[in-house]
């Protein structure tokens, strides 16, 4: 074998270099071995399952061709984030400007209608992480996934970003302030340690 | 001393670290003596601790298919070993040739394993076979010979492995469904799938509800196929894979 090192045995960079000098086998390695990490990314970033395959599917495939345009001096791994979270961007901005439900179709629009359209704080109680995830804008929820619910490091979350660290900082603490409201009943599930202030529920600012 | 309670925003930074002295300082005074704007600190803190906590469903199997299938197809129509493009497509026509005369798959890998050794090994797993063997998809529309059957079975993601199997059973019994043209378009599918081996089966059916052709190609040993799940698009020039997987058989 060239390199002299098993496939399982390579460092990512190398295996990177190996795929991009034609090793038939060293892409699949890589994808093996990040797969579950980037469908964590994917998913959380944009909430649904459908959507982050393909935006994964996207990400490993422009990983797959642009392997040659590496630059070393990075990690595989923040490269390969940085390839997700963008892809994850592309679909956002794709769903925006194209709505997926054709227009004046009254059956298919009911039939993908909120089953909940009763904008109560009832309804804000009823959101799960994932839905509430998706209110708040996408710099700040690229930031949490990565730093509150991936458990990066501030400075590498930066990397993947591709913004100072003290962006990553801003964008964490205001995706947070807004995510206090919508997520205030799920801090005493699972028997949290902060049991005494439960009455205040829905924590509605003075 | 501020008098003015303190919104979320305001908590959330100051529990970053990134305001500046002098607010952080009035807003540590201001959480010393109110019990509401330490509820809200609570509630910030803990939005960290809820994300840390969310269950992370895996990826569906079904998606992973889809997502190997899809690196499977640009592996195939796309060959990074560019720069052996000219060499490969010699090879690929003494390939066709062989194949033709009946030699099958080993007399193709033979000639690519002397052509190019430093590329490609005898022993490969199936993407990497992929690779090499389907680089003569660039010729013009090579032929496979193949026969379309339709065993009229309802393929699944959870089922595939037994369904195909069931149906390569059939169809070398034979006889006992119908039997049809194939296209040129779905010929053209086929040599580009299977990159000049005979496939074992080519089966017109659903997949998942959908229509769909199941090919089925020697695998890697005599154990298994090699299985591909093509969609309606698929032709010479567009894979549309749904699904491929190593079976056994």
């Amino acid at each position: 074998m060239r390199g002299g090192r098993s496939i399982e045995a390579a460092p990512d960079k190398e295996l990177l270099r190996r795929h991009a000098d034609g090793d038939p086998d060293a892409f699949s390695e890589l994808v093996h071995r990040h797969r579950d990490r980037m469908w964590a990314v994917a998913l959380r970033t944009l909430g649904d399952q459908e959507e982050a395959a393909d935006a994964l599917q996207e990400a490993f495939l422009s990983a797959y061709r642009a392997a040659g345009r590496f630059r070393g001096d990075a990690a595989v791994t923040t490269w390969l984030h940085r390839i997700v979270v963008n892809a994850c961007l592309d679909r956002l901005r794709r769903r925006a400007i194209r709505p997926v439900v054709p227009m004046g179709d009254d059956a298919t629009l009911d039939s993908v209608a909120p089953k909940n359209l009763d904008p109560t704080s009832a309804h804000e109680l009823s959101l799960d992480v994932s839905q509430a995830l998706q209110r708040i804008p996408f710099e700040q929820r690229a930031a949490l996934v990565l730093v509150d619910m991936m458990g990066y490091a501030v400075d590498d979350a930066a990397k993947v970003l591709d913004v100072p660290p003290g962006t990553i900082k801003s964008r964490c603490a205001r995706g947070r302030a807004r995510l206090a409201p919508l997520l205030g009943h799920l801090r005493n599930q699972g028997g949290g340690p902060t049991v005494e202030s439960a009455e205040e529920g829905g924590g509605k600012t003075a | 001393m501020t008098a003015a309670h303190l919104d979320y925003e305001a908590l959330a930074d100051f529990a970053e670290g990134i305001l500046d002295d002098a607010t952080a300082t009035s807003t540590e005074e201001h959480l010393a003596h109110c019990d509401d704007c330490r509820r809200r600190a609570a509630d910030v803190a803990e939005v960290s601790r809820v994300l840390a906590r969310a269950p992370m469903p895996p990826m569906p199997a079904h998606l992973v298919d889809r997502l190997d299938a899809a690196l499977a197809a640009e592996a195939a129509s796309h060959s990074p070993v560019h720069r052996h493009h000219r060499r490969f497509q010699f090879i690929a026509a003494a390939a066709a040739a062989v194949v033709l005369v009946g030699g099958g798959a080993a007399a193709v890998r033979t000639v690519m394993d002397d052509g190019d050794s430093s590329n490609v090994t005898g022993t490969q797993p199936p993407m990497a076979d992929r690779t090499a063997s389907t680089a003569p998809g660039i010729l013009a529309a090579p032929h496979v010979p193949f026969t379309l059957v339709r065993t009229g079975t309802k393929y699944t993601s959870a089922a595939l492995d037994s369904q195909v199997a069931g149906a390569m059973s059939k169809s070398t019994v034979g006889g006992n469904h119908a039997m049809s043209a194939a296209s040129d378009i779905l010929g053209a599918c086929v040599a580009r799938v299977s990159g000049g081996k005979p496939p074992l089966l080519v089966d017109a059916a659903t997949y998942e509800g959908r229509t769909a052709t199941v090919i089925a190609l020697p695998g890697p040993d005599t154990a298994h196929a090699d299985v591909w799940v093509v969609g309606e698009r698929c032709s010479g020039s567009d894979s549309d894979v749904l699904v491929r997987r190593q079976v056994s058989r």
